[in-house]
């Protein structure tokens, strides 16, 4: 009995240290790899990604958005400037970043040659644009290569994501349905010069012993 | 003997029953004029091929001058084996590859591989704008999800 006490802890203590050597590390590209891992809690880079490829491509081909680019570009002789704004988040993740989402986008739109993207304000907005006016201030910098006040340029357009998660149970079943929507508003105006929405949805069902 | 071999063209008969595949109608006399092109293709899945049908390309500009280029296949998955044997839907990775004047190939974030499930029998469009002005030809890859 008691042999096969000891022998028992024995291949208990044998089994749980080779489950702790199975444990890897998986490397994998996310432009070419997909995980498949979905979250009822939080919205996964894959379909922010995924979203924000579609919309790209939509947006590159979109008649009313080129009719605004074209109509732009004659009136004012150059491209209209992009800004960001903060997203509205109604999922679960109150710290979601869509940031890809933003970034997909705009590099994109800024590679089509269609629009100007601006750093100087928005959500994108970086202090060090700011900071550059400040050395105007110091005898060390030589003059002629700072950057003068009144030279930014001022956004034109506006793009604003927004993500909507709702998740329904029924039994071991649970489905959660995530709502995205990008708009693009000409800031002059105010009016909607691109709207793009999809939906994407997983189902998660629990097995017969589990929690 | 007999009756099991009339159970077993039953069974046969209620599976083939049970196949759902997609029908399609549209009008005959086109008013579309579409611009389709030549493809080239290199095939190494043979069964990829054959389930599913490249039927055209078409390479047009898009309303803001960027060229795009669409492909319309189809699944041939409709037979009982293909149903038996798989799921419902055909998962198919694809990707755009776009190049320049040049020949050389644009690497863009609209370049990833991305995923579409097919319907058996279902007609499906693999869509690409070229992400710049530069862009003069393409290439799509295609291969079967897991």
């Amino acid at each position: 009995m008691k042999t096969i006490t000891m022998l028992s802890i024995t291949a208990a203590i044998g089994g749980m240290l080779l489950a702790t050597g199975c444990a890897s590390t998986q490397i994998y590209d996310p432009t070419q790899d997909r995980t498949g891992v979905r979250n009822s809690n939080t919205v996964s880079h894959e379909e922010l990604r995924e979203i924000a490829r579609d919309a790209a491509q939509k947006v590159l081909k979109a008649p009313r958005f080129m009719e605004y680019i074209e109509k732009f570009r004659a009136d004012n002789g150059r491209r209209p400037v992009l800004k960001l704004t903060h997203t509205i988040n109604e999922t679960n993740d109150p710290d979601l970043n869509v940031a890809v989402i933003d970034d997909i986008l705009q590099e994109a739109l800024f590679n089509s040659g269609l629009v100007d993207v601006t750093l100087a304000e928005g959500k994108g907005r970086t202090q060090s644009i700011a900071d550059s006016r400040n050395i105007a201030y110091d005898d060390n910098f030589n003059q002629n290569t700072v950057a003068k006040k009144g030279t930014l340029v001022a956004a034109n357009i506006v793009m604003r994501p927004k993500v909507v998660s709702n998740e329904v149970r029924d039994g071991r079943t649970k489905v959660v349905d995530r709502f995205f929507v990008i708009d693009i508003a000409d800031i002059d105006k105010g009016s909607v010069v691109f709207k793009y929405s999809k939906p994407l949805g997983f189902i998660k069902t629990r097995g017969g012993v589990g929690w | 003997m007999k009756y099991l071999n009339l159970g077993i063209v039953a069974a046969l008969a209620l599976a083939t029953g049970c196949i759902n595949s997609v029908n399609t109608t549209e009008n005959a006399d086109k008013n579309m004029t579409p611009t389709h092109i030549a493809d080239a293709r290199f095939i190494t899945d043979g069964f990829l091929r054959d389930r599913l049908a490249l039927r055209n390309v078409r390479f047009s500009p898009a309303p803001g001058g960027l060229q795009q280029v669409q492909v319309e296949a189809t699944s041939l998955r409709v037979g009982f084996w293909d149903q038996i044997g798989g799921p419902d839907r055909y998962h198919i990775r694809y990707k755009f590859t776009w190049y320049d004047q040049a020949g050389m190939a644009i690497d863009s974030v609209l370049s990833d591989w991305q995923d579409k499930w097919i319907l058996p029998g279902e007609t499906v469009q693999f869509q690409s704008v070229a992400p710049s002005p530069d862009c003069k030809d393409f290439r799509l890859n295609l291969m079967e999800g897991k």
